[in-house]
């Protein structure tokens, strides 16, 4: 037990601190801290349930335990990780390559602790070099091919925001090849270990930087656009611009209630991208934003109310007038929506 | 039609004047202004006629810098659409904004 106490830590911390690195690196806080622990404990929940399900299929395969661990367990273990980052991609929880890879990394980082803590618990007497070398390779890996599963999924989702759950079959497909290429090389763990380290992060810190551009220049690009939208609907001459024209094309489709109820959406949801905007911008600059106000909290009711009466075909209408692309969505999480 | 230039300088009683569109292409140069400034405690927007994210962006560093320095930075005589912004993205929740005819203080 006091060799446990002692190994533990020092297999575990260099994993803990490199999902800190990646919580610091996110510029914009998308991910707060207690969300981190929730996902790290839903991890640890599925490597439980991959424990109880590995142990009966283990039983059920004709093959020997290698063979297990590099052809089956790879699938049942990304996709439990997975199953948490499929409901927070598809509710808008997470909408960012950046938010995305944390939770990944989180609920992957969750998983190999209780792995790792079992394998450090079933073999005592493993050299400690090698279990520090397997638990942390194990930790980089399950980390890392959730936060890729969980990268390539909200790319995707992003540009087909009403897409189904195919669209998770790629990065879940990518997730299953690194982790059993990890198992192959498993006979040799200093092998393995070096080549997670070396390929894993460094894809991540790229993915990371490339996301945060991105970001910086869609707040930039979309907020102008957001701008001009208001002022043409706050100056009236919104029915004269394109976008006006596409609503008047409605006309035939759609009560002049329903319109009218489309058009104060539209300014609603320009006015609430703006404020999502702004706790960006705010949290960029490192400013501590305001608790949420009152007038925030009611247009988000409006919001919802417009949404009930428009329904969903005039819902689906409207959208293209709203640019409401996955982002657009996700964005108003961040108001608590 | 031609768009009106940005331009800062210092008004007569030590203000910080804007005026113009403060968009991505003169933020650099707005914010090396305010930073010679040093703790810029008033900002005239009067003349401002358009302001982009990349200028909220500026005035939220120089606001940081300021509350560090435990200033406070006032934003006055923001025209409409200006004010409008600052409004929507929360901003007049942190930072004390006037709009323009609205005396300074006044909710």
């Amino acid at each position: 037990m006091t060799t446990l106490l002692i190994r533990a830590p020092i297999a575990l911390a260099p994993v803990l601190l490199f999902l800190a690195a990646l919580v610091h690196g996110d510029s914009y806080k998308l991910v707060r801290l207690q969300t981190v622990l929730g996902l790290m404990a839903a991890g640890a929940v599925a490597a439980g349930a991959s424990y109880v399900a590995n142990f009966y299929l283990y039983a059920q395969f004709a093959g020997n335990f290698d063979a297990y661990a590099r052809f089956v367990s790879p699938w049942i273990e990304e996709a439990l990780k997975a199953a948490l980052l499929v409901y927070l991609i598809r509710a808008r929880r997470v909408g960012l390559p950046v938010d995305a890879g944390i939770a990944g990394f989180a609920i992957g980082t969750g998983f190999a602790l209780i792995e790792n803590l079992y394998y450090l618990a079933s073999r005592p007497d493993t050299a400690i070099a090698i279990q520090v070398i397997r638990g942390f390779g194990t930790a980089i890996m399950h980390g890392g091919t959730a936060t890729v599963l969980a990268i390539i999924s909200v790319t995707l989702y992003e540009r087909r925001p009403n897409g189904g759950l195919y669209l998770f079959l790629p990065g879940f497909l990518v997730a299953v090849a690194i982790h059993g290429g990890f198992n192959f090389l498993l006979v040799r763990p200093v092998l393995a270990t070096l080549t997670t380290l070396l390929v894993l992060p460094l894809i991540i810190y790229a993915v990371f930087q490339n996301s945060d551009r991105a970001l910086r220049d869609w707040l930039d690009q979309d907020l102008d656009s957001k701008v001009q939208l208001l002022e043409l609907i706050n100056s009236g001459t919104f029915l004269d611009s394109n976008a006006g024209r596409m609503l008047q094309t409605l006309r035939s489709r759609f009560r002049g209630e329903d319109l009218a109820d489309m058009l104060c959406l539209l300014r609603l949801h320009g006015e609430l991208a703006l404020r999502a905007k702004g706790v960006l911008l705010m949290r960029e600059s490192g400013m501590e934003e305001p608790p949420l106000d009152a007038e925030t909290r009611d247009k988000l009711a409006e919001l919802e109310q417009l949404e009930r009466a428009i329904g969903r075909t005039g819902m689906l209408a409207v959208r293209p007038l709203m640019m409401a692309t996955g982002k657009d969505i996700w964005q108003l999480r961040l108001l608590g929506r | 039609m031609s768009k009106p230039p940005f331009e800062i300088r210092l008004g007569p009683a030590g203000e910080v004047v804007m005026s113009g569109r403060l968009d991505a292409t003169q933020c650099d140069a707005a914010l090396q202004f305010l930073n010679a400034v040093g703790e810029p405690r008033v900002i005239n927007l009067a003349g401002l006629e358009y302001i982009a994210s990349a200028g909220l962006r500026v005035i939220l560093l120089t606001q940081k810098r300021c509350k560090a320095a435990g200033a406070k930075l006032r934003l006055i005589d923001a025209a409409g659409p200006v004010f409008d912004i600052f409004h929507y993205a929360g901003f007049d929740q942190i930072l004390e904004i006037t709009r323009a005819g609205e005396p300074a203080g006044s909710p």
